[in-house]
């Protein structure tokens, strides 16, 4: 077992094998020989780490066992465009409001659970095809800081990419 | 700033076509080369060690995976393509890799300098701002070049974000392969052409493409027979013809009448469909022409007299790129002499016109 202690002082106690789905964990934990880690602040504590880490948790318990993915998989280019493909569970875990996926993107990405951030990145991902650049700012809540000449200009130089 | 660190980067470059009008130009560029394959070796050495020591110190919110670092490149047609785009790499204003001199870079370089996604409204306190820069990148090389523009176009930011070189990189190196390109090395000239400019590569350089379908329709008017002498009747038949390619060399053809519509045909049109008209054959592009080679029916394979092959002209519709196919010369080749017939075929009828089509998984 391994004991976990949020930035916000919350303590949580694991199996080593579902701690072990972090690779972050995993490394301290060898590196120390300690069954001990203290996950410290994100982003300087900005946000409190408890309420995504109880998600990641969540993901962590269901993925626990599984081999993790190697950086030399030989599928990795091949594989990164197919946004689509997120597993049935991931698909529910995952469908949260932005507030959350966003802290569980930064969750994932601070504690190294590389399957986790694609779920998170190809979720945004999906959120943006097929929708209008006005459709992406309202989804996004983002202004449009280009000045009438430079969106015509953009529009211009983006029209290769358009299928009629 | 890390790089791509190749599986085999230690090992030798992979010959280079031998180039004897630039001699010296070659001989610095391999020079360059190995001194890029020993500078990243020594950086790769005490990169290992100094992201131990992050974890130990738990250090605040490092980007465990910086945009360039998570897929590792594989075969040493990655490796080359990475070290080029090394060679060519420099700083940019924007921190991001570098943006390229072209048409584009006119246009940023009246942006400010640092960049910001500016909120309508401050409703949630987590926000796209809160992502950083290289997991944005990150999320965009999960999309699709529309998809990709589209995003371009909503802020300065957005369009700074989707020039990193990294995206751009990501679809040369899946995107131009044999039967894209005539041999694996191919890719070096393109890559020297357009130096840290994958973007402009991808743009100008043919591809067919294979995120859908091209179609041909094709319309011809047939005498009716009329029970009345004062009515001519004329019947319009129209059918199509679709041309779908797959990365492995193959393509499929197939040439229907109206009776099935084509919202039918596309979701199904694969080596495996079983339909009357539906041949299969090889392609490969060299430049911008197509050759569409040993055509034919795939059930009657070894016993067919004769294969078609087909060359077609590579083009760009005013919108999009790579939409278009004319064919150019199509021939029925009997398969034991070898002798060549060209096919009769209305010029009218020969041009094709692309369709995305979502479910194919591009």
């Amino acid at each position: 077992m391994v004991l976990l202690v949020t930035s916000d002082n919350k303590n949580f106690v694991v199996d080593r094998e579902v701690a072990d789905r972090s690779v972050f964990v995993k490394n301290t934990l060898e590196a120390r020989g300690l069954s001990i880690a203290t996950p410290p602040m994100l982003n300087g504590g900005c946000f409190e780490l408890t309420s995504p880490f109880l998600q990641v948790l969540e993901y962590c318990q269901h993925h626990r066992g599984e081999p993790l993915p190697t950086t030399d998989d030989a599928n990795a280019d091949e594989n990164r465009k197919r946004t689509t493909d997120i597993g049935e569970w991931d698909r529910k875990f995952i469908t949260v409001d932005h507030e959350m996926l966003f802290e569980i993107i930064l969750a994932a990405n601070y504690l190294d659970i590389k399957p986790l951030l694609d779920v998170g990145c190809k979720t945004i991902g999906n959120m943006v095809k097929g929708k209008s650049p006005e459709e992406v700012r309202k989804l996004f809540d983002i202004v449009n800081d280009f000045t009438p000449e430079e969106e015509a200009q953009i529009k211009k130089e983006n029209e290769w990419a358009e299928d009629p | 700033m890390t790089y791509p660190q190749p599986s085999s980067s230690s090992s030798v470059p992979a010959p280079l076509q031998n180039d004897s009008q630039e001699p010296d130009e070659l001989t610095r560029f391999r020079n360059d080369w190995r001194q890029a394959v020993a500078l990243h070796n020594r950086a790769e050495a005490t990169n290992s060690s100094s992201v131990l020591l992050d974890s130990k110190d738990g250090a605040p919110a490092g980007e465990h995976y910086t945009a360039e670092e998570l897929p590792r490149a594989q075969d040493s047609f990655t490796t080359i393509v990475d070290l080029l785009f090394r060679l060519h790499i420099s700083q940019d204003t924007h921190g991001l890799s570098a943006i390229p001199e072209s048409f584009i870079s006119k246009i940023v370089q009246g942006f400010p300098q640092s960049l910001t996604f500016e909120r309508e409204e401050e409703t949630e306190p987590i926000h796209i701002t809160s992502i950083p820069d290289e997991l944005l990148v990150y999320i965009l090389r999960f999309l699709d070049h529309g998809t990709i523009e589209r995003f371009a176009s909503i802020s300065r930011k957005a369009r700074i974000l989707t020039l990193d070189s990294t995206i751009w990189r990501d679809f040369v190196v899946l995107g131009y392969k044999p039967p894209q390109i005539p041999y694996p090395e191919a890719i070096l000239d393109l890559v020297k052409t357009y130096g840290v400019d994958f973007r402009r590569l991808y743009i100008e350089t043919p591809r067919v493409r294979l995120d859908g379908v091209y179609i041909a329709v094709c319309r011809y008017l047939r005498p009716g027979l009329s029970e009345n002498a004062w009515i001519t009747v004329t019947h319009e038949i129209i059918y199509h013809r679709y041309l779908r390619f797959f990365p492995d060399g193959t393509v499929v053809s197939l040439l229907t009448s109206d009776q099935t519509p084509p919202r039918e045909i596309i979701p199904a049109l694969s080596p495996s469909l079983k339909m009357k008209g539906l041949y299969l054959g090889f392609w490969e592009l060299h430049d911008s022409v197509v050759y569409i080679t040993s055509l034919a029916d795939p059930t009657g394979f070894s016993t067919m007299p004769y294969v078609f092959q087909m060359t077609l002209q590579l083009a760009s519709r005013p919108l999009g790129r790579w939409n278009r196919l004319t064919i150019l010369a199509y021939d029925s080749v009997h398969v034991e002499s070898g002798e060549m017939v060209p096919v009769s075929i209305n010029q009218e009828k020969t041009q094709f016109t692309f369709s995305k089509v979502r479910s194919y998984g591009y």
